[in-house]
């Protein structure tokens, strides 16, 4: 028995390593999409135009000027590519958690496209003042409606780099000392089933930027990873917040060679007899070298 | 799971996938269970 669990693992173990040799999939459907976020960094619309802002969305503002999103990843030790210069900095801790449900987050998607789209046809100043001014009329809506105050103070000079590198780091030093409040689930709210689109699928990103801020916070991407959510036999999973819109999102982080190794099946090789813990050691240094799956594969006793 | 959109599954928002790194990430939506659940 067991050397026909080992061998339906190397046998399976040789398609996974043919699969992923070869081409990437999905590479090119993906990467016409990238373009597109690069214009809207470049161009700087901030993330959420004014008329296309849900009611219960989730953010505060603290941040009018796009300089200061800027600043940030000017002083974080190298430039984000997917943070606008015309962006606006948001805050995501309300006092009122209002309800979150799968509408707002598609229609978060929906804006990340439309603001792409209009830039093209706009200057970035006229289109991230408009958007400023509209959005911070909503900072002083929503900071009235909170209560408790948790909003972070805003910058006093907007131009100054310092200001708002600083209120970034309190945002995520904030972050790190309260516990993550959830805002309620969709109880009250009946969201229709939101309808599948295109647009809404999730982005595929082919290139990984990390490096640590100031601060120390590690920072992939677009994401400043805050603390550990919880951790398991294949990775973490990190609380993060995407400096893109400054809401919480679950980074799940894997070893890739883990992966690979599970796909293939390789744990099995212990309950052969004759795969000792040396051999064992020894496939998963070249767990994806297709000889050494073959070699097993022909050394199993039949 | 990336075109899968439905209030009962977690939320897949990006992976990033860099073949010069180790690591794959993958970006969700972060839940917590409700007070019912609890």
């Amino acid at each position: 028995m067991g050397c026909f669990l080992g061998r339906q693992g190397f046998g399976g173990a040789t398609n996974a390593a043919s699969t992923t040799n070869g081409a990437p999939p999905k590479e090119a459907g993906h990467d016409s999409r990238t373009p597109a976020a690069a214009v809207a960094a470049l161009g700087g619309v901030s993330n959420v135009p004014a008329g296309k802002t849900p009611p219960n969305n989730n953010i505060n503002i603290i941040n009018g000027t796009g300089k200061n999103a800027a600043a940030f990843a000017g002083g974080g030790g190298g430039s984000i590519a997917s943070t606008p210069p015309g962006g606006v900095a948001l805050e995501l801790y309300p006092g009122v958690s209002p309800p979150i449900d799968t509408t707002a987050r598609s229609d978060g998607g929906m804006r990340k496209n439309s603001s792409a789209l209009t830039l093209t046809s706009t200057t970035p100043d006229a289109s991230s003042d408009s958007t400023s001014s509209s959005t911070r009329h909503k900072t002083d809506t929503a900071a009235s409606s909170s209560p408790s105050g948790r909003n972070a103070e805003p910058p006093r000079d907007k131009s100054s780099k310092l200001a708002a590198v600083q209120v970034l780091a309190a945002l995520v030093q904030q972050a790190k000392n309260e516990p993550y409040v959830q805002p309620k689930l969709r109880e009250e709210v009946p969201t229709p089933f939101p309808s599948p689109s295109p647009a809404l699928e999730a982005k595929d990103t082919r290139k990984v930027k990390r490096w640590r801020d100031a601060e120390g916070n590690k920072i992939v991407n677009e994401y400043v990873i805050i603390r550990t959510l919880g951790s398991g036999s294949y990775g973490k999973v990190k609380l993060c917040i995407n400096t893109e819109n400054n809401e919480f999102y679950a980074l799940k982080i894997c070893h890739k060679g883990i992966l690979k190794r599970r796909r293939s099946g390789l744990s099995s090789a212990l309950q052969v007899p004759w795969c000792t813990t040396a051999v064992y050691c020894a496939l998963l240094r070249v767990s994806n070298r297709l000889e050494v799956h073959r070699m097993c594969y022909t050394r199993l006793p039949s | 799971m990336k075109k899968l959109r439905h209030q009962n599954i977690v939320q897949l928002y990006e992976v990033i996938n860099d073949p010069d790194d180790y690591r794959l990430y993958i970006g969700m939506l972060v839940s917590q269970p409700t007070p019912k659940e609890r």
